[in-house]
This record gives C-alpha cells, structure tokens and sequence, in this order.
C-alpha cells in the first residue's frame, strides 16, 4: 500500500515532519516569493484533502499546480498510516490535533446532518484541520499588537470624547439605516421601537441609550433584535472571549490582508478584548467556511449571529470609555 | 501594518486561502451578455498607440535617444499635448529613472520644457522618481513600488529601462521574462495606470530582422506587451524609423523622427523603409540626397532623371530607378504621364 507522504515528498522534496501527517517543506514557487521565505512558511498535509499551503500569495499559481498533482498522486489509490499507538488512519480519514482519527465514515454523517455533500463536509473539516495546523503562523506572521494598532489608525480617533466617538461610528453606516443602540434585554416589546432608529437621529440624541449595538441594521419600525428583522445591511464584527488585545490583531490583519475584508474600524470594548468591524462575507459558502475558521483562530463563533449585541463607541462601561482604536480614512 | 482597501466582491474564500480547495475559475460570459453589458473600453492615453492600463515596450538600439523620447512622452501626456504628432489625454505620470543620473534627468527636462513651450502642466502632473543605485529584481520592486504609489492616481508610468529591473533573470529566457511581464501587468492591474517600458536592441544589424524581432532577447518581449514601439536607425544621421506593433488598435504606418535637439520630431519627408544598413555606407547617396538633387516639384522623364543622376550624383541607371522605386512606395515622389515629381506633401526645402 502506498505510503502518502513518499508521495508528498515525492513532489514536494524534504519535508519536515511535524505530525504523522503533516509538516513544514519548501514551497514550490518559493522562487516567486516577493519577501523572504522562512522556513516555515509552506506546510504539506496528506489526510482529509491532500494540501500544499504557503503563505506567501505570489507563488499561489505554483502552489495550486501541486496541490493538483499531489491530490491526483495521493488520491489514486487507497492507502493507510499506523500511528503510535497503533491507531489506523485512512485515505479520506482526518487526523486532529488532539491526535483523535476523525474517520470518513463521521465525516459523511456529519455531511447528512449538516445538508452538506460529502465533498463539501469534507472540505469543512480539513479547512479546520488546516486552520489549526496554521495558528501558530497566523499570530506570528501577522502579529498587530494593540499599541501598533493605535499607531496605525489612519485617523487619530482614539483620544476623541464619548460624543465624538460615537458620531464617527455612525458614520460607518449608510444615511438610511435604522440602528439598534440599548442594553442586552432591550429588545423583544413594543415599548423597546424606540432603541431603533435612524442613524441621523442616534446623531442628535447621542450615546445615552444603552452600551451595545448590532453589526446589522434592521428593518424600519423593528422593535425585536432578531435575524428576521435585518434589513440586509450589515458588518461582520469579529471578536474573541480568549485572544487578548495584543493577539486579535493578528486576525484582523489575516481577514484584510489573505481574505481582503475590507476592515472599516476596530474597537476598544474597554474589556479585555478588541472587535474588528469589517465588510460581511458576500456569499453563504463563504461566510461557512470563515465561521470555520474564525472558530479555530479563537474567534467567539456568535458573531455570525446576525443580531448579536455588540459594545457601542462612546458608551461606558464601568466607568471606561468604549473607543474607536483604529478608523479607515 | 499595513490595511489595504477592498471591495466585498475581492473576498478571497478561507477554503481556498488555506489550500483546503482549488480556486473556482471566472464564470463565462454567453454574448448575449456580452452585448448587453459590454466591458468598458479604457481611454487611449496616446490615440491610436496605448490604451490606459495597457504596457507598452520602446525598443531601440544604445543611445537611439529612448530617454528623450520617453520624456517627452511624459511632458506630453502629463500637460495633454500631442507626441509625434498624437493626441495625448491628460494624465498624471510619473518616471521612474534607473539608469540617469538625478542632475542628468533635471538637465534634460530642463531642456525639453524650454524647447515645448506649449507643454504647460500643474507641477503635480509630473513625478520624477530617482532610482539609480537602487535597481532590483522587479519582483521586489513591484510590491515596494505600489506601496509608494498607493493613494497617488497615475495615469501613466514609464520604466526606463528594463534591464535593470530584470533581477537573475536571463533576457533571453521565455519563461524568466514571462515572469517579469506579469510584474508589469500586476503594477498595471494594481494602479490602473499604463506602462511604458524601455529596451534595447540586440546588438549586429537589426535591419535584417523584422522590426518585432529587433529587440533584445526572448520572445516574450514582444508577444506580451499591448504596444510595441521600435525605433530602429534611419540611413540619415540622428533619425529612426518609427514601427508600431498594436494588439487592441488599428495597424500604423512607419514614420521617421528625426533629432532636432532635444526633441525628436516625426519627419514626413523621409522614407521610412530606408533603414541604415551596414553595406549602406557603400551607397552612393541617401534617399533623401536623391530626393533633393534629382527630382523636381514640375517633374521629368526617366531617362532625364538617370541622365542627372549620372551627371549629379554619379550614380547608374539601375541605382536610381531602385531609389525612384523606393520613394514612390514610400509616398514622397508621384508618377504620372510618363513624368516623375515630388510629392506636394514632400516639403520642398529639405532639412539636413
């Protein structure tokens, strides 16, 4: 039985190994690379589907063109790996980092569970194999510690007063939009309409209705904070509960420079943590696949919840302004 | 770091970016669409040569005065003034200098402003960028040089000259060039901006290639770029006949500019078919010599201009009927009625 990575190295040369399955070799279009490559800057893994990553973008025609070749080799015939410890992985089985076989069988089940093709489960759970496998470069190759992030904000708005924060935010939104502004339970009863409203009246009447808001706008007349009454205008506001002030950047930077979201604003929640206020996905198979992702980066998996409260600039929380940090020009 | 601006419609799939999936080509257009939303043709920067966001090549031999040229170029599209004669729409442009040194390039500006007074542009329409001593594989470049360049709106940039931007790359390989053309394309595509490029030709007589073969190096040079000028020496001192190759445009006639320092100007009254070639210096005079000795603005007979031509010039009867020939093609002299004359488009005073 073939041994897939004889097959890997076979295409790629020498490789690292990091795990049974996955390790660190040189990028096949390491010769178009416009910065200096590092050593581990490309990545081979040969379960789930059969990947060559780099993280350098120029050399992406180079790559795309081993990775075919590698899955035509690899996918030709049926092979299997014994683990330490004896445990068996398969063609089509995916090894996590916990080291537990997730075996194709599981993937199909959950394929039918989910209303996804066993292509596209498939490609979901190696895309978080993938993911994992890429975290650590993530925080190093794109590390945006906070004070960096103030020194880079195109406008100078961190040091501008409760009032002017707050009107600044508003301007992200188009004039038209009805905006939610209150506290967690505002919401659900008639008596809360008045926590929706126009952007241009929030501009007059100011910061005074509540500490949070939503990435999305919603319909005229909405008294409920629910998905069913988005008008379709939204942000994708990424937030983490456990990645601090000074890591979270890292997934700013990643979202705006390899997937180009478009970043609008990014917040100081006067907590622990920072949201990065970005452009949402365009389509559903990608905002799938980004959730995925963002999970495994450490991303709070809500914020693809379209009416999850999120904290307002220029509203206080224990005594601490809610700021922007960081505005687009 | 640095936050780029995008559009939603730029978003890169996470599967792809990760290497979980292959990226999902362009969808087809069926030409009903076609029809219905035609793409957008983009502005001819210079009319009838370069369209906006197209790349350009100059090619010609050492010291063909390419440089100057290509100042010129920069003045005449920056203060939207003709060039040789062709319409330019105004544009920002900026020069990127990697072979002139910083005074050399003030001088010659100087130069060229002083000699068309008519090119008056805002001082913003008109960047000089100096990099001499900091030549690099393009490859390099290229991200470092739309990093400077984001925010400014240029409608044209002209590199000059390309081998010093070629990095380990073997001008004669296809796929080393192909690969520094994408460059060009990539700066292209990323400032929206036409690229005028400069190179040279290989050395040896030239004229005994076609004028797309004359440059330097593999094929890509010419298969590639949208526009193709190639200045190759005229028989007359300082001039150069003018060949445009075009993609997207309607073909060119070849014209003569000749040097009238600083400038080069389109001469009208020079064949450009009589190329200078090394056994020319063996011919017993130049085209043009010809023209101005022998035929008249009233005409004569054949037998009358090879009698002149042996009294003149001393040259034979198979000579001149071969230059006779040659400046009839080329439009400068007319027959008719058994007569020969000058063109009335010829001037009548030649210029030396």
């Amino acid at each position: 039985m073939n041994d897939p990575r004889q097959i890997a190295a076979g295409i790629v040369g020498a490789v690292d190994w990091q795990t049974e399955v996955s390790g660190f070799c040189r990028c096949p279009g390491e010769s178009l690379h416009t910065h200096p490559t590092g050593k581990k800057d490309c990545r081979v893994s040969v379960d789930g589907a059969p990947t060559i990553y780099c993280f350098h973008s120029s050399c992406e025609a180079a790559v795309a063109g081993a990775n075919r070749a590698l899955r035509r080799a690899i996918g030709g015939s049926p092979w299997e790996i014994v683990l330490p410890g004896g445990k068996i992985l398969r063609s089509g089985d995916i090894l996590q980092s916990s080291g537990v076989v997730l075996p194709r069988e599981v993937i199909r089940a959950r394929a039918t569970g989910s209303g996804l093709n066993l292509v596209e489960q498939m490609d979901l759970e190696s895309l978080r194999v993938l993911a994992l496998r890429f975290k650590p470069e993530l925080f190093e190759k794109f590390h945006w510690p906070f004070a960096q992030i103030l020194a880079d904000s195109p406008l100078l708005v961190a040091d501008r007063d409760a009032d002017e924060q707050f009107r600044t935010w508003l301007r992200l939104w188009p004039a038209h939009s009805t905006v939610w502004i209150g506290d967690v339970y505002s919401s659900g009863k008639p008596e809360h309409r008045t926590h929706f409203r126009p952007v241009a009246e929030w501009y007059q009447i100011g910061p005074v209705m509540g500490n949070f808001t939503c990435g999305s706008a919603f319909k005229p007349g909405s008294f409920q904070r629910s998905n069913a009454n988005c008008d379709g205008t939204r942000f994708l506001v990424v937030e983490s509960d456990t990645l601090s002030k000074d890591e979270i950047g890292a997934v700013f930077g990643y979202l705006n420079n390899r997937l180009h979201f478009n970043l609008h604003a990014i917040i100081d929640t006067a907590g622990k943590s920072l949201h990065g206020w970005f452009d949402a996905p365009n389509n559903r198979q990608i905002e799938t696949r980004l959730k995925a992702v963002l999970h495994v980066f450490g991303c709070d998996p809500k914020l693809f919840t379209y009416s999850q409260p999120v904290r307002v600039p220029g509203a206080y929380r224990d005594g601490r302004l809610q700021r922007i940090v960081w505005l687009k020009n | 770091m640095e936050i780029k601006t995008y559009s939603p419609l730029d978003q890169v799939d996470p599967a792809v970016d990760l290497g979980a999936i292959q990226a999902d080509l362009a969808d087809w257009h069926y030409i009903e669409d076609i029809a219905a939303n035609p793409h957008p043709k983009p502005t001819e920067l210079i009319a009838g040569l370069l369209h906006q966001g197209c790349k350009m090549i100059l090619g010609g031999t050492s010291k063909s005065n390419k440089s100057w040229c290509l100042l010129d170029m920069a003045m005449s599209v920056a203060s939207g003034q003709d060039w040789w004669g062709r319409r330019c729409i105004k544009a920002p442009v900026i020069y990127i200098n990697l072979e002139l040194q910083p005074w050399a390039i003030d001088e010659r500006l100087a130069l060229l402003c002083h000699a068309r007074p008519e090119c008056k542009f805002d001082p913003k329409m008109l960047a000089i960028w100096n990099l001499r001593g900091k030549s690099a594989d393009m490859s390099v470049l290229r991200p470092r040089l739309e990093k400077k360049l984001a925010g400014t709106k240029f409608g044209l940039i002209i590199i000059d000259p390309a081998y010093k931007v070629l990095g380990d790359r073997d001008e004669n390989a296809n796929g080393e060039i192909a690969s520094l053309m994408n460059e060009f394309e990539e700066l292209a595509q990323s400032t929206g901006a036409a690229i005028v490029i400069a190179h040279h030709f290989a050395k040896g007589d030239s004229t005994a290639k076609s004028a797309m073969d004359r440059m330097s190096g593999a094929g890509v040079w010419i298969r590639d770029p949208d526009a193709i000028m190639v200045l190759t020496p005229h028989e007359e001192p300082d001039c150069f006949t003018v060949s445009c190759i075009l993609r997207n445009l309607p073909h060119q006639p070849e014209f003569v500019v000749s040097l009238d320092f600083p400038l080069m100007r389109v001469a009208s009254d020079l064949n450009p078919a009589a190329l200078r070639r090394p056994q020319s210096k063996n011919k017993v005079c130049s085209d043009k010599e010809f023209l101005d000795a022998i035929i008249t603005v009233e005409g004569k007979t054949f037998s009358r201009i090879v009698a002149d031509a042996k009294d003149i010039l001393n040259a034979s009867r198979n000579t001149a009927g071969r230059a006779l020939k040659r400046l009839e093609s080329a439009g400068l002299v007319k027959n008719g009625g058994g007569l020969y004359w000058r063109s009335p488009t010829s001037p009548t005073s030649l210029k030396e």
